[in-house]
């Protein structure tokens, strides 16, 4: 397959989100097409208490695995990683995934920007950060760390979101590439598994 | 604000564990980083040199920045499902035992410390028990010691009880003085405490149940496994070691020295 100079060799997708964003993942995730190449993680706000069931809300592809990963969990094409709740979830490098119970982010945890900030670190440009409809500004500085490291940096656009904030927050601090309705995001993330060379270093 | 540099800053790490017998070179490196970049913006230094130089050469800083780079954050009866299952699978195999050892690893500011105690109390154990809890850190074991804590933890402990099942209410084992709360001092009458570094690895004693919740995920694979194997050799035949939720002995190369008690819970039984 061949790739236009300008396509970027995505390793690996992180998308976060907040209030209102658990159906528009659900819709996203449904969108993915077979064989995803890239391993993506999610990380989303909800309440403490409610520390089960986000892997069967979130299993409504067949072709993906959703898991909330435990510690040093390995990370694998295909799969799609929640962070667990009332943990941080960071990237410690391009193979392990690490937890951490670290003081609240942005009154947040698990937080964005920490998953965000560390998967930009491990990842550079290889990383594509995608924050959803919110309303908590946790995840601007995180993919503002994205676009700092190289990589590429998209939001829902906020006219369709429940909660504009958290895109706006990113938009304001102008480290966003592409302001996309979940429709386009979709279509991105598929465009960037298809066009990604198979059986790439993981 | 001086810069991080995460590979300049592990060529120190020999100096640490010469000088101060503190060995970060196990640490899991992204949260480790991340602690250190925020120390560096909280703590103002003219240069690199500057914080290098007194890292080395000023004991109670560095106690200041071991305490502000691990990750000392817990509750009482963290994950309440977990305080239930100790309850019910993990006491009563020691419930005949003449005198019961347990040691609290990575104890921090003494939570789970009085958790265990109440527990105790409530089951009817605790005139038997003798409890060691150990930290890396001096600040968090004072803190331990002293029993207090600040009131905005209150609500969540006081729920976290009710539902490990406690069969009082929290109250009964804590006075209020305003802004802070203080643990009745009568929990630690069998507790010792103890500043001890887990990446050392020296077994110092036996014991019957080992707690070490949260702690492990700092660690990298090759520290988890030299703590795991500490583990081992500092139960007695069928003692009992309860992990975090989300931290996993199965990357352990002696995994199979050990029976799961409860999987979902991380309880695990030496064989």
């Amino acid at each position: 397959m061949n790739r236009r100079k300008s396509e970027r060799n995505i390793s690996l997708v992180v998308i976060g989100g907040s209030a209102g964003s658990i159906p528009v993942l659900r819709k996203i995730l449904s969108g993915i097409k077979p064989g995803l190449r890239i391993p993506i993680i999610v990380c989303l706000h909800r309440m403490k208490s409610v520390s089960e069931g986000i892997q069967e809300v979130l299993s409504v592809n067949a072709h993906i695995k959703v898991m909330e990963p435990e510690d040093k969990e390995e990370l694998l094409e295909g799969r799609i990683y929640v962070a667990p709740s009332n943990y941080h979830l960071l990237i410690e490098n391009r193979r392990t995934l690490s937890l951490s119970t670290e003081e609240m982010v942005n009154y947040s945890r698990p937080s964005i920007d920490i998953t965000f900030s560390t998967a930009s670190i491990a990842f550079r440009q290889e990383l594509m950060g995608i924050l959803l409809t919110g309303a908590n500004k946790d995840g601007a500085a995180g993919l503002e760390m994205v676009k700092l490291n190289g990589g590429l940096t998209a939001v829902q656009d906020p006219d369709e979101c429940i909660a504009p904030y958290m895109p706006r927050a990113a938009i304001e601090r102008k480290c966003v590439d592409l302001v996309l309705p979940v429709d386009d995001i979709i279509k991105l993330i598929n465009r960037t598994s298809l066009t990604r060379p198979p059986a790439t270093c993981f | 604000m001086v810069k991080h540099d995460p590979e300049k800053f592990a060529t120190l790490f020999e100096d640490f564990r010469k000088k101060y017998r503190v060995d970060f070179s196990g640490y899991a490196s992204a949260s480790l980083n991340r602690r250190i970049e925020r120390f560096l913006s909280i703590h103002h230094f003219v240069s690199e040199s500057e914080f290098v130089e007194k890292l080395l050469s000023d004991h109670l800083f560095f106690d200041l920045f071991i305490k502000e780079i691990t990750v000392n954050t817990t509750e009482m009866f963290r994950d309440p499902e977990c305080w239930m299952a100790v309850r019910e699978k993990v006491l009563p195999l020691v419930t005949g035992y003449p005198g019961i050892r347990i040691w609290h690893a990575g104890c921090s500011s003494g939570e789970e410390v009085y958790s265990m105690a109440i527990l105790l109390k409530e089951e009817g154990l605790y005139d038997k028990v003798s409890i060691v809890a150990t930290d890396l850190n001096r600040d968090v074991i004072q803190t331990a010691m002293s029993g207090t804590y600040g009131r905005k933890s209150l609500e969540l402990n006081e729920e976290n009880y009710r539902r490990a099942g406690g069969r009082f209410a929290l109250s009964d084992y804590y006075s209020s003085n305003g802004t802070s709360y203080t643990m009745n001092s009568e929990l630690l009458s069998r507790v010792k405490f103890m500043k001890f570094d887990l990446s050392s690895g020296m077994p110092f004693s036996k014991f019957d149940i080992i707690f070490c919740r949260n702690v492990l995920i700092y660690f990298n694979k090759g520290l988890q496994e030299n703590v795991f194997k500490l583990f081992r050799e500092s139960l007695f035949k069928r003692g009992s070691v309860v992990i975090g939720k989300k931290e996993s002995m199965a990357y352990y190369s002696d995994f199979s020295a050990f029976n799961e008690i409860n999987l979902q819970e991380k309880i695990y039984q030496l064989k």
